[in-house]
């Protein structure tokens, strides 16, 4: 990334900042900067051959990052929020994310903080026609982790794809606030957000899909549902949904409730164990979430980590 | 193999089973028939372990065991396996995969190692043809959007891999078109061995047709008031169960 910031022939708004170019926030909408953060460009028809890894491994500030998908041009991104060595971590990252016509990101936060982290992440996007975009939330661990994912569908046929899960122990807390705006006609979105609450954690989900008035044909998908494993363990859900057009197909579902008692009895009465049933029902509860991401050394480190939670808390 | 003696069962304070007795021996197929609400789905989930069934008096013995102090996956590693009445749907946990480890679970009670990743294949195929069961199913989840006939040989699948001493069928002829009862009887009389057992729960006489039992029970409240041959089950078809006060 640093030949793209010494890429002078870049435009301004796409050139990386660093603490001595300050000026250079030009760009459109103004949000809360911090003086740290990567960026990534996509030339037009360019593709990524392999994922690009970012690691986050700084704490306590607030990084501003861009991504900016030139027409159809096609990129993975991981984000991972490592633990650093128990250091008490309060980040608070803005990512703006621009897709132009016909590219495709597939971007997925890895948040794996320590047991004090506080992980912010604020997510802007804009997806102009035909692009397509899906964005993973896997909240592993941390004290308090907060997303907050605003899109706005402004091209005709425009897709977005926005999916989380959490296992939360202890005192933890995992919320995701979800806000897609479908601007443009014949756009689709689809929310997935699923939660297992151990302990007395916490969790909260407000999804929000706004239909304008010229966006007919909108489909748009919300679900989210929980699982709590404790009766300290608590659970906030707010579907919301603000249409504005007549012709459109939007539902949204949002559930909490325990493990299926009928389902565990079942493969108890095949000799499973009452643990180990727990375990595979609790598993496949979130699989659903899971096997939508690509990459199945991710889908390893997340089931990995989750099954670790769960040998402790079920 | 089964002994059940003066046994009393309430649920949510009402009281189902009033002095149930029942004998079964290796080898037998016995058919327990009657109304509705007489407490034959009762009968299943208690000798199951269902939880919310409330046990008030009697005892259940299975080959030295006390039944009734097991839990659930206990008494299934010894051997009693129930077809449910109405399979619950598993999304997420595919078939294979339940069954690998359900089949392994109980080879390690039985101190056999697990099957291998061959042998195993080949027993769910050569067990899902004994059920003329689609054998796509095995890659999908644990009875997901299967039909309610698919449910029903998937029951009568799980039993042929899981080879139960005791087998109990809950109602598994409801639902069933004459072909599947054909398979699913076929099947349950095939698996059928000088050491293993069967108690067959149906509100018809039709699945007798197919799988001919050594006795026949009339469960009416909470007790059976009727013990005879298959032929029971024929005067039952044309009398209904009035004749016998229930």
């Amino acid at each position: 990334m640093n030949g793209l910031a010494a890429d002078s022939s870049l435009p301004d708004a796409h050139r990386l900042r660093t603490e001595k170019d300050q000026p250079a926030r030009r760009h459109g909408i103004s949000l809360e900067t911090g003086d740290k953060g990567f960026m990534l460009y996509m030339p037009e028809k360019t593709e990524a051959a392999k994922p690009v890894q970012i690691i986050r491994a700084t704490d306590n500030n607030a990084c501003h990052n861009r991504i900016t998908m030139k027409a159809g041009s096609r990129s993975d991104v991981l984000l991972l929020y490592p633990p650093l060595d128990g250091k008490t971590v309060e980040n608070n990252d803005t990512t703006e994310i621009r897709l132009e016509e016909n590219a495709i990101l597939n971007i997925i936060l890895l948040q794996e903080g320590d047991p004090t982290a506080q992980l912010q992440t604020k997510t802007v996007v804009r997806q102009a026609a035909g692009s397509r975009m899906t964005i993973h939330y896997a909240a592993l661990s941390g004290k308090h982790i907060r997303n907050e994912l605003c899109v706005s569908l402004d091209g005709r046929h425009a897709e977005h794809q926005a999916y989380g899960l959490a296992f939360t122990e202890n005192a933890e807390h995992t919320g995701n606030e979800i806000q897609i705006i479908h601007a443009s006609p014949e756009c689709k979105s689809n929310q997935l957000f699923k939660q297992i609450l151990s302990g007395a954690s916490t969790g909260a989900f407000a999804g929000k899909v706004t239909v304008c008035k010229d966006a007919q044909k909108t489909t748009a998908r919300q679900r989210s549902s929980n699982i709590l494993l404790n009766l300290k363990a608590k659970m906030n859900i707010q579907p919301h949904l603000e249409i504005y057009a007549d012709d459109v197909k939007c539902s949204h579902g949002a559930t909490v409730g325990q493990l299926n008692d009928e389902a565990l009895f079942y493969l108890r009465t095949r000799g499973i164990s009452n643990s180990e049933a727990k375990k595979i029902l609790l598993r496949a509860f979130l699989e659903e979430v899971v096997e939508t991401i690509q990459h199945q050394y991710i889908k390893d480190i997340i089931m990995q980590k989750i099954m670790q939670k769960m040998e402790k808390n079920h | 193999m089964l002994s059940v003696r003066n046994l009393h069962v309430s649920i949510a304070g009402n009281k189902i089973l009033k002095g149930l007795n029942l004998e079964i021996k290796a080898g037998e197929i016995h058919a327990v028939m009657g109304p509705n609400g007489a407490g034959k789905s009762t009968l299943a989930a208690v000798l199951t372990g269902r939880e919310e069934y409330e046990v008030t008096a009697g005892e259940v013995w299975f080959e030295n065991n006390d039944l009734l102090a097991l839990s659930p996956e206990e008494r299934a590693k010894k051997g009693v396996f129930l077809s449910f009445q109405y399979p619950v749907e598993i999304p997420g946990v595919s078939m294979a995969n339940f069954m690998k480890l359900a089949v392994n679970e109980q080879r390690k009670y039985r101190n056999l190692p697990p099957l291998s990743a061959s042998e195993f294949l080949k027993r769910m195929r050569e067990k899902a043809k004994l059920v003329e069961m689609d054998s796509s199913l095995i890659s999908r989840s644990v009875n997901e959007g299967f039909s309610g006939g698919e449910k029903k040989r998937n029951e009568i699948f799980q039993m042929a891999m899981l080879e139960p001493r005791l087998a109990i069928l809950d109602e598994t002829d409801s639902g069933l078109d004459i072909d599947a009862l054909r398979i699913v009887a076929g099947g349950v009389t095939t698996l059928k061995k000088p050491d293993n057992a069967a108690i067959v729960i149906t509100h018809y006489q039709r699945l007798l047709d197919y799988l001919v039992p050594d006795f026949v029970h009339v469960l009416a409240d909470g007790r059976i008031v009727k013990t005879g041959g298959k032929e029971l089950a024929v005067e039952l078809e044309e009398k209904g169960y009035e004749w016998l006060g229930c």
